[in-house]
């Protein structure tokens, strides 16, 4: 069983394991890129590489050592520090170490027995995921060390602390799956609790679980024993809304892909799967029939709303109790005949090797009002079963119809998985009171009124017809056409929509008002009160002329438009040669402000131009 | 708890930070006084820092020229290329890394001269750039000689009579390339302008293309009336188009136009005087080169290409003869 096991879980997880490596590899490779830069900014321009990288006909025409000196002027300022190089230089190695030993083993699955302690299992299974949490914070590190965004201050201890509870949920997936298995035959008492329990901590472990018998026999006192014993194992998504779940058979030919789907969910997941059976290859598809073993797939994935996530599409027959499937029997003439009827659990059993002693044939002496089908008899009150024998059909050794009566503990389990079976489809959303009760009422209303409002316009029609109102009788037939045809005619309003469409405007190319102007005008810059010097900074193109100029005198702003820094800064000389070269003519000299200075009228003559 | 996702832990963590003009720059620009260079560097990086874009989200490609060092005094990614090859080298990037924010810089000559042939193509392949030609209507770096936005009569190293030909009107030749999606004109005499055209190229998804009209205070600087408010232009105004601050409006007046029609686009863009300022054509409906090919690559059969590539190239196997 193990190596079926192993196999399974190989196959489904192949593909994610190829995606693992990728996402190693890639942030690998990214801080691989930072040392290599960082190793050039370091070594790159050094004598003997420059040399090099000139080769021997280029070195005897450049001098490498000059090149060398020119070319490593700005190294200093672009190397990291080495606290940084050492800290991305230890990811390298780290991720570097665990693709390594991938590459020689690759990751796998790990697989525990269901008979395990729950305790040991649980610590198991968080031990791994924890192994795979410490990879992937070196991947979450290597990606912020690209953006250069990673601060010991701040996320030292993040990481630090960085375990597989903090993983997204790509990452859960891609982590080899942790199997817990086992089998009905070896189930010990206290296995349903353990089930619970492993579950419970929302750890994302999957349980495979194998099913090869599917009835039980009576107990002593004749009291019903359900299949899976007391608890109802298919309806676990009603306890655990974020648990995975698929109940099929092994035969199924999607079996393969849906695990390779389930198993690699980031959440917990539970697989019951019925085994194969050499000796009836019909068996499973007639559990599935019998809803002995119904098709479950539960995704809480899927949807937001728990409905659409739980699919029993695969189910024959799913709006029906029972799916109807045909008999072959010969008459006593030897002529070839069919019977349509429902299959039922009890159906089922009675083909089952070890269950054959829990059916008689009907008594001859049983009136056939007595006799009842055991699928109709299931759905009737106790006080209408009483004094009927259920009974059900079947061919004996000669391929005759014959019917059966099953023994009340295959009569008690077939009515306990209509119930469980009904009970799906209702939290399916297929089948339920609720909705089969408004659906009627909500056919009915709809029916009472279409009815009134057709004959309402009938009469109208008739009445403007008789008045002779052309207009208005077309208006009714179209009102009545549009009711009939299921349209709501007060929606279409045809002469409003014509009218919209005839007035839309049509763009115009026209000079804007000269209000525009004058609000301009009152946005632009005042003139500050003072003689001073002083700019239109806003409308500064930031050129550099001015600052080149005085770098006292003018200055940039935090958004790199030229400003008055100090008036006081130098000379009236150089605000006036800043106004005369400035790219934008918005700098205005004002008076000067040192009296003693030389050539003054000169430069107060050019200044005019400016003020 | 709640549990963040590797993406979304990146995002907070390395995401949303607050910028300084001063994360944006590099080196020193080398740039002469006076040039209109300084003007655009500026308002790219006031850009990136109003958005609070990490510097490592952007990617800057120039060709040669003065205008091509752009990259090397913007803090961020950059690719210095060659002369008129910068969007051949951008569509590159842009295939290749579509998570950046790609800026192509080029100068008059890099992208209507030596370039106009990828200039051409890259307009209608459409991938996502924000592309910026910053015209000085002369060759700055190689110090005056005439480009294709010379115009006629000017005197340069190349012309010593005078450019022989009425300069090239960009922008009528741009508004014929099918699949055009963005095209802007603005001046860096006019910094808020050029500020809101950069902001609204930098939305488009598509090749959003920038003219921008500047002055080479070394070479030619009686260009452009000297930049004054002399210079005639007039501001373009139309919904959804770049806004025209307040401020403004004593440089030029403004007309209404719908940017949505090419008709009217190729109207505006004829008028050289007064020179039309703003969005002059916009269609956010032309599908980008980069997602017409990804959607291609989904349905690519890899294994079945290179099986029949390795078939192709096996019929030129030279084989050993024996005996
Ligand atoms: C293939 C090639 N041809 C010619 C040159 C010389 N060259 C360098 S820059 C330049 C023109 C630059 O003018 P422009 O593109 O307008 O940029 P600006 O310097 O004015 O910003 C030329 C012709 C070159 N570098 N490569
Ligand atoms: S010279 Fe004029 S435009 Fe240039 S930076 Fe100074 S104020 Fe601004």
């Amino acid at each position: 069983m193990e190596n079926e096991i192993t196999k399974i879980v190989e196959d489904s997880w192949q593909k994610k394991r190829l995606s693992l490596m990728e996402e190693i590899d890639r942030a690998a490779r990214a801080v691989e890129n930072i040392l290599t830069l960082e190793n050039y900014h370091r070594e790159g321009h050094k004598v003997e590489t420059v040399g090099q990288s000139l080769g021997e006909f280029g070195s005897h025409a450049l001098d490498p050592n000059a090149l060398a000196t020119l070319l490593s002027q700005g190294d200093e300022k672009r190397r990291m520090s080495a606290e940084r190089l050492e800290r991305i230089q230890k990811i390298y190695r780290e991720l570097d170490q665990i693709r390594q030993g991938y590459r020689q083993t690759p990751p796998q699955g790990k697989i525990v027995s269901i008979e395990e302690e729950t305790q040991k299992i649980l610590r198991r299974s968080e031990e791994h995921l924890n192994s795979m949490a410490r990879l992937f914070g070196l991947i979450r590190m290597a990606h912020m060390e690209v953006k250069a965004k990673y601060h010991t201050e701040e996320h030292d201890a993040y990481f630090s602390r960085f375990n597989w509870r903090q993983m997204d949920d790509t990452e859960v997936s891609l982590c080899p799956p942790f199997i817990v298995w086992g089998e009905t035959q070896k189930t010990s008492e206290s296995f349903y609790s353990k089930f619970l329990a492993l579950l419970s901590e929302g750890v994302p472990l999957k349980i495979l679980f194998f099913f090869s018998e599917l009835s039980k026999r009576a107990s002593a006192e004749g009291r019903l024993i359900p299949l899976h014993g007391s608890v109802n194992l298919e309806l676990l998504p009603l306890t655990f809304r974020k648990i995975y779940l698929l109940q099929t058979a092994s035969v199924n030919s999607n079996l393969k892909e849906q695990l390779a789907k389930g198993l690699s969910v980031p959440r917990p997941g539970v697989f019951f799967i019925l085994k194969k059976d050499e000796t009836l290859l019909s068996r499973s598809e007639e559990a599935l029939a019998s809803r002995a073993f119904p098709y479950i797939a539960y995704n809480p994935e899927a949807s937001t709303d728990f409905v659409s996530c739980l699919d029993l599409s695969a189910n024959p027959d799913v709006h029906r109790l029972w799916p109807k499937t045909a008999l072959n029997y010969l008459t006593g003439e030897g002529k070839a005949e069919t019977l349509e009827r429902d299959f039922t659990y009890a159906d089922f059993a009675s083909r089952e090797k070890g269950l054959k002693d829990q059916f008689t044939p009907l008594p001859s002496n049983i009136s056939e009002e007595k006799a009842v089908v055991l699928s109709e008899y299931l759905t009737r009150t106790p006080a209408e079963r009483t004094g009927k024998v259920p009974f059900i059909y079947a061919v004996d050794e000669k391929k005759h119809l014959i019917q059966l009566v099953p023994s009340p503990s295959i009569i008690a389990q077939t009515a306990d998985r209509m119930h469980l079976w009904q009970s799906l489809r209702e939290v399916a959303g297929i089948d339920n009171p609720h909705l089969r009760a408004l659906e009627h009422k909500l056919k009915t209303q709809l029916t009472e009124d279409k009815e009134k409002t057709v004959n309402q316009l009938k009469a109208e029609m008739e009445a403007r017809l008789k008045a002779g109102e052309k207009q208005a009788v077309y208006e009714a037939m179209k009102n009545l056409a549009v009711r009939l045809m299921g349209l709501e005619g007060a929606k279409i309003d045809i002469k409003s929509f014509v009218s919209h469409a005839l007035s839309a405007k049509v763009p115009t190319m026209a000079r804007s008002q000269a209000s525009g102007l004058k609000e301009a005008a009152a946005e632009v810059q005042k003139k500050p009160s003072g003689d001073q010097v002083w700019i239109e900074s806003k409308l500064c193109t930031t050129c550099d002329e001015c600052i080149t100029i005085n770098k006292k005198i003018f200055g940039y702003n935090k958004d790199k438009k030229a400003v008055v820094l100090d008036p006081k800064g130098g000379p009236f000389r150089d605000i006036v040669k800043a106004a005369e070269k400035c790219s934008a003519k918005i700098i205005h000299p004002g008076r000067p402000l040192d009296p003693k200075e030389k050539d003054l009228d000169k430069w107060v003559k050019r200044a005019e131009k400016f003020q | 708890m709640t549990v963040l996702s590797m993406e979304e832990f990146l995002e907070k963590e390395c995401g949303d930070h607050n910028y300084e003009l001063e994360d944006y720059e590099a080196e020193v620009p080398r740039w002469c006084k006076g040039c209109g260079d300084h003007g655009v560097l500026t308002s790219v990086q006031k850009l990136l820092r109003d958005r609070k874009i990490n510097p490592e989200d952007v990617i800057c490609v120039s060709g040669i020229g003065c205008s091509s060092r752009f990259p090397h005094y913007l803090k961020t990614y950059g690719f210095h290329g060659i002369h008129g090859r910068a969007l051949t080298l951008s569509e590159g990037v842009a295939l290749a890394r579509p998570d950046l924010h790609l800026l192509t810089v080029m100068g008059d000559g890099d992208c209507f001269s030596i370039g106009g042939n990828h200039w051409i193509h890259a307009l209608r392949y459409n991938f996502n750039a924000t592309v910026i030609v910053l015209d000085n209507e002369i060759y700055g770096l190689t110090k005056k000689q005439a480009s294709p936005t010379t115009r006629q009569g000017v005197v340069t190293n190349t012309t010593p009579k005078g450019a022989y030909l009425k300069s090239l009107n960009p922008l009528t030749l741009m508004l014929g390339v099918t699949n055009i999606s963005f095209l802007a004109q603005t001046a860096t005499w006019l910094p808020g302008h050029l500020d809101n055209t950069l902001n609204k190229a930098w939305d488009h998804k598509g090749l959003s293309f920038v003219r921008i009209l500047q002055r080479c205070p070394a070479y030619l600087s009686s260009s452009f009336e000297a930049t004054g408010p002399d210079f005639p232009a007039v501001f373009l105004e139309g919904e959804g188009g770049i806004a025209v601050d307040k401020g403004m409006l004593q440089k030029a007046s403004v007309i209404q136009h719908d940017h949505h029609n090419l008709l009217e686009a190729q109207k505006v863009a004829l008028t050289e005087t007064p020179s039309p300022m703003g969005l002059i054509y916009y269609d956010p409906n032309v599908p980008t080169y980069g997602d017409i090919r990804r959607r291609r690559i989904k349905t690519l059969d890899r294994p079945g290409l290179i099986a029949g590539l390795n078939a192709e190239l096996d019929k030129y196997t030279v084989k050993q003869q024996h005996g």
